[in-house]
Formats: structure tokens, C-alpha cells, sequence
């Protein structure tokens, strides 16, 4: 009797999560389904887009240009040992335009905008206003949760832009300035070596990403039960597992696109 | 508010987002094509290890192309690239070799060059001279290929392998020699027979040169001399040998009449007869010996023959007596000549440096000296020159006159010819003058000496520069040779000190300083108490 029940555990738990994945997965369909289904909303959509897209700039760029610099620091301090400096600014642009840019900017908004996606749909869930929505005859996914992962799938490529290219600046500003690195060379073995679709696939990357952070922080905030302290799990869970989940989509993602 | 804030904000971060974007596509963008598609030529490479597509295909480091596909055909890989539309490649002029292989003469060449040691690679294109234009779909007929790191490994494999077996050659040879040279008794037997045989050849040398004539004189009458004294004697020997087995007969028949009995006699008187005939003719002889001596004298006497003019003519006595007093003459400064070494160091108080001298002076007779110094002058040599830069920077003036005051650290080299001038009968106090180039600029020099050379002072006035005053150095050496017995090594020690530079405030430099002086002699006997270097 004793043996059964942490065997039952784990196997629930198990259904659990099978169970929340697929309820994600069909949340995440409907809400994009439902964006070509009118009431279009821009209004919600817009709200949106300033939310994730100019809410999260300024910790985007704050990390692009520290990322980028960093990265540039002990890059030339490495290459110095074959002189040769000058490809650290192609390193830097593959790098930051490859695999960099998309994960930290997704770590970001992740941290930032699905964090508080989950907050706010989870204090509306426990608060009831969901059920008062539903009672109004208004589709509360297509309300609430199409708007985010719309704006989210769309914000992150252009923040991914914006982190590669002040991340770029940073790395040149220590490479050039600090290290004294050609500068003509810098630029010169980046127009060489790096391919514009890298800075594309980075663009699909991202979105990718947006579609998983907003789904997730989505499905924990409307799912929320259990008053302020599930709310306060749900936002906790939809960090984690977004992070978690860029990490592990990253590598998928750059198994199909770069090799 | 709010409805027009959010929508120009998130239209805002639209616009710089694809500003940024478009700004990195095009800084990560290398495409050359901005005039259509360019269009496409191939070439047959060995290897294309290290090509990709989209590789760069330069010529005279611009790029002018990519790589666009790589392919095997048959053996070999098939490089597609597609090339700017501007770009003008000649396929060359075809020509059968003797050996039957084909060639295109002066057509494009397309090279796999190394980017990098580590393997990276690029094509570099040249694009030829003659035959017709290469078109779209056309090949590239010739190809060169880098010599690869790998095949470089190889070489240097062998390389190393002959550059061993050499120095394990030089390893043993030099062994050999250390072993023969290294005994030190050898060196210094070797120095001292080259020190000799140098001083004989410089002295023959001279003479045999100044001499020739007399020499060759000398040697013809000497020869003449012998070839007269081998006749005389060979003639004579013969006559006096049959003299003496004459004689020797005589004695031995005289004998035999004193000891023979007086019966015999008679018979004794009859072989006296002949001994008596014996005996002159031994006369003959003897007179013909003599009457040719006495024309060999006769003849010597009135100068006939070399020995008699060596006899009688004086001339040649004269002539030997010159050419052994003009080789005296020769020989004699060579061998008065001393050789003084001079080695000495000084500390500027004002500079805080050491400067070094290395003094060879040549005196042929005490009172004359030509002197060669070499000088490590820490202050060096000052040189201003005039600058002008012509810039084409427009962050720059356009000429930069620049006056560039050069000071080098080097050698300095001082040759002087000096006389000096005893002042008084006991050679006590000199006076003397000196002039030449002094450390590599031309000057004059005034010396003193007293109390037998233990006393020196010097002055040289020097470096006539054009915004200073010249250089004037006065300084007194205090020679052991006063102290200590002389041939000791102390006594070869002096003391200096002086003022260098005075007529220039600014650069006036007190100095004290230590050296060492020795002439040849000195040398030997130095060279004899220390102990020779050894290999």
C-alpha cells in the first residue's frame, strides 16, 4: 500500500505535465488561430507590443552592449595568441548573431514580459474576472491571450536585431578602443566570414522563442488556481520553464538551421 | 494621450529595428554582384581541400567573385565561380610543348592561395593577355596550386635530416680542433710562430722589393763565382793527385834503395834510373800544376775572371757595402717601431655614463706618433635634419614641417698624426701637437709631458657644429711610470681626469677616469705572465 503511492505520484505527475504540455500546446494554437478571427483589437495588440517590445528595450540593449563587449574582451585576448585579432569582430557578429542574441534576448523578455504575463492572467483568473469575461460572452483567449503571443512572436526579432547590433558596437568600442584592434579589418572580416542569413535565422529564432515564452507565461497565468499564491507559482513556473525551454529549443533550432 | 503614445512607441522601435537590421545585412553582406548576376566560368583544380562555395575569388586582393559550386569530375574538382560582369578573362593562345603537353600561353590563370597557415584558402585570379574573352559556361585553362602545410612538413622532414647529419659533422670537426687547439702551450706556440713568421715576410718583403736589382746582381756573379772555382779545382785536383801517387811512388822506391842490401845495388841503381825518370816526370808534372796556378793568378791579378774581379775590383765590395747599409736603414725604423696600445675608461660626473677608448698608436721614433682610437661615446652623435611630410589626410595639415634633432649612440673613430719637441736636453719636458680627426670630426690637439711621460696633459678642440661652439676637451693623465719599476704591470696604469666639452655651458661634463698603456713589449711580457684564452 505504502510502495504504491509515490509510484502513483510520479506517474501523475508525469500525466501532469504531459497533460499541461498539450494544454499549452492547444492554447498557443487557438490563441494564434484566433488572430485572423475578428474583433481584430489593436488597440490589445498595440498595449502588447509596448509591453514586451518597448518595455523590455532598455534591459535588452543594457545586456546586448555588455554582452558584446565582454565577449569581444576575451576574444581578443585569446586570438592575440595567433595574431590574430582581427577576427574577433567576425567571432563576435557570428556569435552574437547565431546563438547569443536570440537566447539572451529570449531570456530576457522571458524574465521580464512572460513573467508578467503570467502575473496578470493569473491574478485575473483567481480574481474571477476570467469567468466574468466568459459570463460577457468574450472569448478570454482570444482577448487576453492572442494579443500577447502575436505582439511577443513579433517584438522578438526586432529586439534581437536591436541586442546584435549594440552588442556589435560594444565589442567594437573595446576591440578598437581599448584593444586597439584595425578597425578596418573588424568590419572588413565580417563582411568576409559572416553571411546576412545568419542574422535572419537569428530573426526566426527569436520568434520562435516569443511564441514559446508567450505561450508558456500564458498557460501558467490563465491557468492559475489557488489566489495569490498560485498566482505567485505560476509566474515562478513560467520563468523557469520559458528559460528552459529557449535553451533547449535553441539547440534544436540551431541543429536544423546551421548545420 | 495614452492611444497616441503606445502606437508611436511601438512604431518607433519598429523603425530603429529595421534600421539596425538593414545597417547589418548590409555590413555582413559580401556580395560583389550589384550589376545583375555577373556570370559563371569553371576551372579543373587537383585538390579544392579548403574551398567552400561562396569563397572569395580575389584578383590583386579585390574581390571580384565567390566560389558558387564544387564538384568532382572524373579526378578532379570542378570549381564553378561566378565572376563581377566587369572582369575580362582571356582563355591565352594554345601551344603544343615538345613533350607533347598543351599549354595556353598568357591566358588566365586561376590559383588556390592560402589565407591562412591554417588552412583556409581563397582563389586568386589572373586574368591574361591574349586569346579571346571567356564567356559565360567557359573554362579557366590554368590552374596553380599552393604548395600545402603538409607538403612543407614534408620538405622540412628531410631538411631536418641532412641539417642533422651536418652538424653532427660539425660537432665532430670542431672536437677535433678543440682537442688540437685546446692545449694552450699550443696556442701560445702558434701565436708566437705567427707573430714571427709575420714580422720576417713584412721585413723580406721590403728589402727584396727595394733591392731587386742589387740582389739579382748578386746572385748572377755569385753563380759566375762558383762556376769558375768548380773548373779551377777540377783541373787542378787531377794534376795534384798524380803528383801525390807520384811522390808516393818515389817514397816507396827511396825505401826500398835504403833498405835493400848492397848486392843489390847494382840493381838498385838501375831501378833508380827509373825512379830518377819516375820522378821527373812527377816534375812535369808538378811544374804544369804550378804554371797553371800561376796563370790562374796571374790572370786573377789582372782582373780577368769573377774571382779576380772580386779580387781586384772593388766596386762589388762597394755595391754589397750599399745594399747592406740601405737594408740597415730599412730594417731599422721597422724595427725601432713601437706599438702602444691604450685602453682607458671615463666616468662623466655630469652624464652619470662611462665612455671608452681603445687607443693603437704607432711611433716610429719617440718623438712622432700616429695615432687610431676607437670611441664608445654614450653622448653620440647629434643630427638635425628637416622634415617634410605631405599629407593627403583630411583630418591632417597638408605639409608638416618637422625639425628632427637625431642623437645616436655609436662608434666614433679618431685619427691623428702628432710630433712632439723636446723642451729640454734632459728629455724631461716635451711640448707637441697633434691634428687629424678627432671622434669622427676633424681637429686640432696640443700635448705636454713631463717628468719622463709619467705627466700628460692633453687638449683637443673638436666637433665644430653649426649653432654650437666646438668642443673642447682638456684632461691630465698621471702614469704609473713615475711610481713603480718599470715592466711591472703597475707601472703600465695612469690616472685621468679633466673637463670635457668647456667652451658649451650647457653640455660641460667633468670626467675621472682609469687606463692602461703598453707597447709591444710590455705586450709580450704581459701575454707571457697571463694565461692564453683557449678555444
Amino acid at each position: 500500500m505504502n510502495l504504491r503511492k509515490p509510484i502513483e505520484a510520479l506517474g501523475q505527475r508525469a500525466i501532469d505535465g504531459i497533460e499541461g504540455l498539450g494544454e499549452m500546446g492547444i492554447l498557443t494554437a487557438r490563441s494564434l488561430g484566433l488572430s485572423v478571427v475578428p474583433p481584430f483589437r489593436p488597440r490589445q495588440f498595440l498595449l502588447a507590443m509596448e509591453d514586451v517590445g518597448v518595455g523590455s528595450l532598455f534591459i535588452v540593449m543594457l545586456t546586448g552592449v555588455f554582452a558584446g563587449a565582454v565577449f569581444s574582451l576575451q576574444s581578443v585576448a585569446a586570438f592575440r595568441m595567433f595574431a590574430a585579432e582581427s577576427l574577433v569582430g567576425t567571432t563576435v557578429a557570428l556569435t552574437l548573431s547565431r546563438e547569443l542574441g536570440p537566447v539572451l534576448t529570449g531570456l530576457m523578455v522571458a524574465g521580464r514580459s512572460g513573467s508578467a504575463m503570467a502575473t496578470t492572467l493569473g491574478t485575473m483568473r483567481v480574481t474571477e474576472q476570467v469567468d466574468a469575461m466568459e459570463v460577457m460572452a468574450v472569448d478570454p483567449v482570444h482577448y487576453l491571450v492572442t494579443p500577447r503571443v502575436v505582439a511577443t512572436v513579433l517584438m522578438m526579432p526586432l529586439l534581437n536585431t536591436l541586442f546584435v547590433f549594440v552588442g556589435m558596437v560594444g565589442a567594437f568600442a573595446v576591440a578598437v578602443g581599448m584593444m586597439k584592434v584595425d578597425p578596418g579589418m573588424f568590419i572588413n572580416n565580417i563582411k568576409v566570414i559572416v553571411n546576412p542569413m545568419d542574422l535572419v535565422k537569428g530573426c526566426i529564432k527569436a520568434a520562435v522563442f516569443g511564441l514559446a515564452i508567450a505561450g508558456i507565461g500564458c498557460h501558467k497565468g490563465f491557468y492559475a488556481s489557488g489566489g495569490a499564491r498560485g498566482v505567485g507559482e505560476a509566474t515562478t513556473s513560467a520563468v523557469v520553464l520559458s528559460s528552459v525551454a529557449i535553451l533547449v529549443l535553441n539547440y534544436f533550432l540551431t541543429t536544423i538551421m546551421f548545420t | 494621450m495614452k492611444t497616441f503614445i503606445t502606437p508611436f512607441k511601438v512604431g518607433l522601435l519598429l523603425v530603429i529595428a529595421l534600421l539596425a537590421f538593414a545597417y547589418m545585412f548590409g555590413t555582413m553582406s559580401s556580395s560583389v554582384f550589384r550589376d545583375g548576376q555577373g556570370y559563371r566560368v569553371y576551372a579543373l583544380l587537383d585538390d579544392a581541400t579548403g574551398l567552400s562555395p561562396q569563397s572569395r575569388v580575389m584578383m590583386a586582393g579585390i574581390s571580384v567573385g565567390e566560389v558558387e559550386a564544387i564538384a568532382l569530375e572524373g579526378q578532379r574538382a570542378r570549381v564553378t565561380v561566378r565572376l563581377r560582369r566587369d572582369i575580362e578573362l582571356r582563355e591565352g593562345i594554345e601551344e603544343r610543348t615538345a613533350d607533347g603537353q598543351t599549354v595556353w600561353l598568357n591566358g588566365a590563370v586561376l590559383s588556390k592561395k592560402s589565407a591562412s597557415l591554417l588552412g583556409d584558402y581563397y582563389l586568386e585570379l589572373s586574368p591574361g593577355i591574349d586569346g579571346r574573352v571567356l564567356v559565360d559556361g567557359d573554362r579557366i585553362r590554368n590552374v596553380s596550386m599552393p604548395l600545402s602545410v603538409d607538403d612543407l612538413l614534408v620538405q622540412m622532414n628531410t631538411l631536418a635530416a641532412s641539417l642533422q647529419r651536418i652538424s653532427g659533422d660539425v660537432e665532430q670537426i670542431t672536437g677535433e680542433m678543440r682537442n688540437v687547439f685546446g692545449d694552450p702551450e699550443t696556442t701560445s706556440n702558434l701565436l708566437e710562430i705567427i707573430e714571427h713568421v709575420n714580422g720576417m715576410t713584412a721585413s723580406l718583403n721590403r728589402i727584396t722589393n727595394d733591392n731587386q736589382d742589387s740582389l739579382r746582381t748578386i746572385f748572377r756573379n755569385v753563380e759566375q763565382v762558383s762556376e769558375d772555382v768548380r773548373a779551377f779545382t777540377g783541373r787542378s785536383a787531377r794534376s795534384v793527385e798524380s803528383i801525390l801517387e807520384d811522390v808516393s811512388v818515389v817514397t816507396t822506391e827511396l825505401r826500398h834503395i835504403m833498405g835493400a842490401s848492397s848486392a843489390d845495388v847494382q840493381q838498385g841503381i838501375g831501378t833508380m834510373t827509373g825512379t830518377m825518370a819516375s820522378l821527373q816526370l812527377a816534375l812535369d808534372n808538378l811544374n804544369y800544376s804550378l804554371a797553371n796556378v800561376q796563370e790562374i793568378t796571374d790572370r786573377m791579378v789582372d782582373g780577368e775572371g769573377t774571382i779576380g774581379r772580386l779580387l781586384t775590383d772593388d766596386t762589388i765590395a762597394m755595391q754589397t757595402e750599399r745594399v747592406v747599409t740601405s737594408a740597415a736603414d730599412l730594417i731599422e725604423p721597422i724595427a725601432r717601431m713601437q706599438t702602444w696600445i691604450e685602453l682607458r675608461s671615463e666616468y662623466g660626473l655630469g652624464e652619470r655614463s662611462f665612455k671608452n677608448y681603445v687607443q693603437l698608436s704607432l711611433r716610429p721614433n719617440p718623438n712622432r706618433f700616429y695615432i687610431l682610437e676607437l670611441v664608445d661615446d654614450p653622448r653620440g652623435s647629434t643630427e638635425t635634419t628637416l622634415r617634410t611630410t605631405v599629407s593627403t589626410d583630411p583630418e591632417r595639415p597638408g605639409i608638416v614641417y618637422e625639425e628632427v634633432t637625431e642623437t645616436r649612440n655609436r662608434f666614433k673613430v679618431s685619427v691623428l698624426l702628432g710630433q712632439r719637441w723636446a723642451l729640454a736636453r734632459n728629455n724631461q719636458f716635451y711640448l707637441g701637437g697633434r691634428f687629424g680627426i678627432i671622434e669622427s670630426s676633424g681637429g686640432i690637439g696640443a700635448n705636454a709631458w713631463a717628468f719622463n711621460d709619467a705627466l700628460e696633459l692633453r687638449m683637443d678642440l673638436f666637433d665644430f657644429g653649426q649653432a654650437r661652439r666646438g668642443r673642447l676637451r682638456t684632461y691630465g693623465l698621471l702614469s704609473g711610470r713615475g711610481f713603480f719599476p718599470e715592466r711591472s704591470l703597475l707601472s703600465n696604469l695612469f690616472l685621468q681626469g679633466g673637463v670635457d666639452d668647456v667652451l658649451n655651458a650647457g653640455s660641460r661634463n667633468f670626467f675621472v677616469g682609469a687606463g692602461i698603456q703598453f707597447n709591444d713589449r710590455d705586450l709580450r711580457s704581459i701575454v707571457m705572465v697571463a694565461p692564453t684564452p683557449s678555444f
